[in-house]
């Protein structure tokens, strides 16, 4: 991309004691994208966020948000960042309003009624008068999201956004989140554990694992993705197997009575169409779901995971 | 710097905006009235209407002199018993000479009492003090606190002066509402009553105003250490229960520990924290402990609030915020 990058994190390490929790990260971030950031639990998501958020300090490591480095210019380039560091907890004996107007005079030259835009925007009209007490976990997400849009920042950082959400509840973050990249151009880095969510709304993911970055990829390199394994249940499963070894270039695995191989989308109808001819009965050709870290793991290598 | 005003105001409102805070300022208001009704009850047997019979109190002064030098001629009596009978009988004999009634039964009599009240505030503000930043990591919200371009400085110094306001404004709620109370019940007779002081081997007079004042504002001085000791309990366990507790337990237990120290004759009991934070008895010609004057208790004191508000301040800035898991 030719465009700045909002964020620029380099080298960025976590020690406590002796356990690395962050090891050497570099994070690049550029406006309008969607980046995911993929880890099982315990990762360290949470803790490399908050070193960007300057509520940890880093052990080791640089971190520049829209040109400001963090440690030095915190008050610029934090007013840059708009955030929810693990659950949106709010002052539950406020009301959302109430809650709004505490973050909002902790903004410089933000007129007043951008507290009703961001209200519009996620949708909180109705209740938000009401006490936060009284919400729903995806209502103070939405809350959330609110005081982080409050002084329109470049960089919205979200952990684990969607935990806890029910699928509606996901699939309205999803479409917002979506919509703030493409119309106002934000960079969003959002972390996950949960792999589908991320592959439907990210430019781009880095999986991080026991502490290490082991890939960033384009999204679209999994979309477009030229080969996929299929399985095929067929009779006489032996014969099968020693056609389709002599159809194919590629290897063909047995197992019971079904035979998996790896083939190009286009060439699975004139599979089907070989195998009728010789006289072979079909019973199910299927795509075997394979996760989207397995996929991950084939393309980066695979073998980085400790 | 409209934004720490705008700082102080998020305060303010995360104060006053809690119940618990409401229920505060009115059992304080309760217990005021309460503490007004019982007084005056238990002085004349009726709550309304200023004494009208004075009690014959130039007698009741007379026999209270002769049964002190009757005291006096008793042989070891330790010699701050000793000083302190001598004053009292020169007091009462001031009064006798210049007919000048006890404060008793007064509106001003009534306020250098209510002074003790103050307690009660001490109590509330360390309560305050405590969720004004523990609170936060309670709640978990100090991470969306944290990630404004304020800086942790300026949020605590506006934490810290939000709670000494909460403190200030009790003591106006206090002082006016005793002042309200008195007055209805003891009626505004008597105000140019003076106030003595035994100084100097005499008798002096002294506004009484000025010692109702004075009352109040050496209270301050412990309300102000025992707050700015919350204050850094609370940011150092990060736990309001903590910080309530234990400087709920000092406060009223402080002055027992000082007295079983020196007690023991331990040299160094002139150097807690306790044995300095009240300042009444230098004003009454007097010193906590042996060896002991205004100005060391003064530099003491000085030393732990400079070391209390350094250990909140290095330990707020320095420190990963690792709550609200
Ligand atoms: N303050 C801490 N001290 C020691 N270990 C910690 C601390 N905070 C987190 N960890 C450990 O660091 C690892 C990463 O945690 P975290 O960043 O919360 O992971 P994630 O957000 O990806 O689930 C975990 O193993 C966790 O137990
Ligand atoms: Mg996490």
């Amino acid at each position: 991309m030719s465009q700045k990058p909002v964020l620029h994190a380099q080298g960025l390490t976590k020690v406590i004691g002796n356990k690395k929790l962050v090891n050497n990260i570099d994070l690049t971030i550029y406006p309008g994208e969607i980046f995911g950031f993929l880890g099982p639990n315990g990762a360290g998501k949470t803790t490399t966020i908050r070193m960007l958020v300057g509520l940890a300090d880093m052990t080791a490591g640089k971190v520049t948000i829209a040109g400001y480095d963090l440690e030095k210019h915190f008050e610029k380039a934090i007013s840059h960042v708009g955030g929810i560091v693990e659950n949106p907890e709010m002052y539950k004996f406020l009301t959302g309003y109430q809650n709004l107007i505490h973050y909002w005079r902790m903004c410089k030259g933000v007129p007043k009624s951008r507290i009703d835009e961001v209200v519009n925007q996620v949708g909180l009209e109705k209740r938000i008068h009401d006490k936060v007490k009284t919400y729903s976990l995806g209502m103070r997400q939405r809350l959330g999201i609110a005081q982080a849009l409050l002084h329109s920042p470049s960089l919205l950082i979200l952990d684990e956004p969607t935990n806890g959400l029910d699928p509606k509840g996901v699939k309205e973050m999803r479409e917002h989140l979506l919509q703030l990249a493409r119309e106002e151009n934000m960079a969003v880095l959002v972390s996950s554990h949960q792999l589908a969510e991320m592959e439907l709304m990210c430019d781009r993911i880095g999986i991080i694992q026991n502490g290490s970055l082991i890939g960033v990829k384009e999204m679209r390199e999994f979309r477009d993705e030229p080969t996929r394994k299929i399985r095929i249940i067929a009779d006489p499963i032996q014969k099968a197997h020693q056609l389709l070894q002599q159809f194919l270039n590629t290897p063909v695995e047995q197992q019971d009575h079904a035979l998996i191989m790896e083939v190009e989308h286009e060439k699975i109808p004139d599979i089907n169409h070989f195998l009728v001819n010789e006289n072979i009965k079909i019973y199910a050709i299927m795509h075997i779901n394979q996760t989207l870290e397995d996929r991950f793991l084939e393309m980066t290598g695979g073998n980085s995971i400790a | 710097m409209p934004n720490f005003l705008r700082l102080l105001q998020n305060e303010n409102m995360k104060i006053y905006r809690r119940t618990g805070t409401l229920a505060m300022i009115g059992i304080l208001i309760l217990v005021t009235i309460a503490f007004a009704s019982i007084t005056k009850y238990d002085e004349s047997g009726y709550l309304f209407g200023a004494p009208t019979k004075q009690n014959n109190w130039q007698t009741e002064l007379q026999q209270q002199i002769t049964h002190d030098k009757q005291s006096l001629q008793e042989e070891d009596l330790p010699k701050p018993y000793l000083d302190s009978l001598k004053e009292q009988i020169a007091l009462n004999q001031y009064r006798l000479d210049h007919d000048i009634s006890p404060n008793e039964g007064t509106l001003w009599g009534f306020m250098v009492n209510t002074d003790s009240l103050t307690a009660l505030i001490v109590l509330f503000t360390i309560i305050v003090a405590s969720i004004s930043v523990a609170g936060e990591f309670t709640w978990g919200t100090i991470k969306l606190l944290m990630i404004r371009s304020s800086t942790r400085s300026k949020i605590l110094l506006s934490k810290y002066l939000a709670t000494l306001g909460f403190a200030v404004s009790m003591l106006i709620v206090l002082f006016l509402f005793s002042l309200t109370c008195g007055a209805l019940l003891y009626g505004v007779g008597n105000l140019s009553s003076p106030y003595l002081v035994y100084e100097h081997g005499g008798v002096v007079e002294k506004s009484m105003v000025l010692h109702i004042f004075t009352l109040y504002g050496l209270r301050c001085v412990s309300l102000l250490m025992m707050v700015t000791f919350a204050f850094m309990i609370s940011t150092v366990f990060r736990s309001s229960s903590l910080a309530i507790g234990l400087s709920i337990f000092l406060t009223f237990t402080g002055n027992t520990i000082v007295g079983i120290l020196s007690g023991m004759n331990v040299s160094w009991a002139k150097y807690i924290l306790f044995a300095n934070i009240d300042l009444t008895p230098y004003f009454q010609g007097s010193a906590p402990l042996e060896g002991m004057s205004l100005s060391f208790s003064i530099i003491v004191l000085s030393i732990y609030y400079l070391i209390f508000m350094a250990l909140t301040w290095i330990l707020f800035n320095k420190r990963d915020i690792v709550s609200g898991d």
